[in-house]
């Protein structure tokens, strides 16, 4: 089971090194995406007096969250994911079934 | 996958509080008359910035990992482009807004979000995204078997 972690492991950072730009582009991105949609949220918070809880419960909802963040976030997972088990997977199955 | 969620949330929300600690000084005050929320949603509520940020951190992995299942399993009987495209029309109506106050009601959690949902909500959601998955569905079928991405 150990040595079955360990191996997971090894292909998990596999595919992280081989998605490198991907990952970096997403850590750069993301904070200028979260401070476009807290200038959005700043704008609709006039009344009271606003916290950082605001903000963050903010990011729970909204559509410039799951218009932008969502589907970024979606093609990072996929990319790292699909460099290793999804492909395989797919060849497998392709072996066994006819698709359409 | 669910890993790389779980990482990716945490960076998300991570980042999301650091950037809010420029746009305010003040950490929670759900608790006072004078605060946003309390203008919004018309009560007050006692919870800790911890617990907030738990909840969030839960809500992301939840969104990101069920997503992620539903273009992979649409992955597999369909093209890329389209599983995007419904994936995007499921997105735009916030369907997940909907799963999560169900859940938090369910489970026992404390609110953070708005008190009731709308009819005209739920109609969006129970007519027009099956509508729309559907027909991105069957388009998506005949443009295969019409070989039109070849």
């Amino acid at each position: 089971m150990c040595c079955n972690i360990r191996n997971k492991i090894q292909i998990f950072m596999t595919d992280i090194k081989m998605s490198i730009w991907f990952v970096i582009a997403y850590l750069v991105i993301i904070p200028f995406i979260t401070l476009l949609m807290f200038v959005q949220s700043k704008s609709v918070m006039t009344q009271g007096i606003s916290c950082m809880a605001d903000y963050i419960s903010s990011i729970n909802h909204g559509y410039f969250l799951d218009m932008v963040i969502v589907p970024i976030t979606l093609i990072l997972i996929i990319n790292i994911v699909s460099q290793n088990d999804t492909a395989n997977f797919l060849i497998r199955q392709k072996k066994k079934v006819v698709w359409f | 996958m669910f890993v790389l969620t779980v990482f990716i949330s945490i960076y998300y929300v991570l980042v999301a509080v650091i950037i809010s600690g420029l746009f305010t000084p003040v950490i929670i005050n759900w608790s006072e008359n004078t605060s946003y929320f309390y203008f919004s949603l018309n009560y007050t509520m006692n919870i800790s910035f911890a617990k907030i940020i738990i909840l969030t951190i839960i809500k992301k992995v939840f969104t990101f990992y069920l997503f992620s299942c539903i273009f992979f399993c649409l992955s597999l009987k369909l093209k890329h482009i389209f599983c995007y495209f419904i994936i995007i029309f499921l997105l735009a109506i916030n369907t997940f807004r909907y799963i999560t106050f169900y859940l938090t009601i369910f489970l026992n959690l404390p609110k953070i979000e708005q008190k009731y949902i709308s009819t005209s909500y739920t109609i969006l959601i129970f007519i027009i995204i099956p509508i729309i998955c559907l027909l991105s569905i069957l388009l998506s079928l005949k443009l295969i078997k019409r070989k039109d991405f070849l």
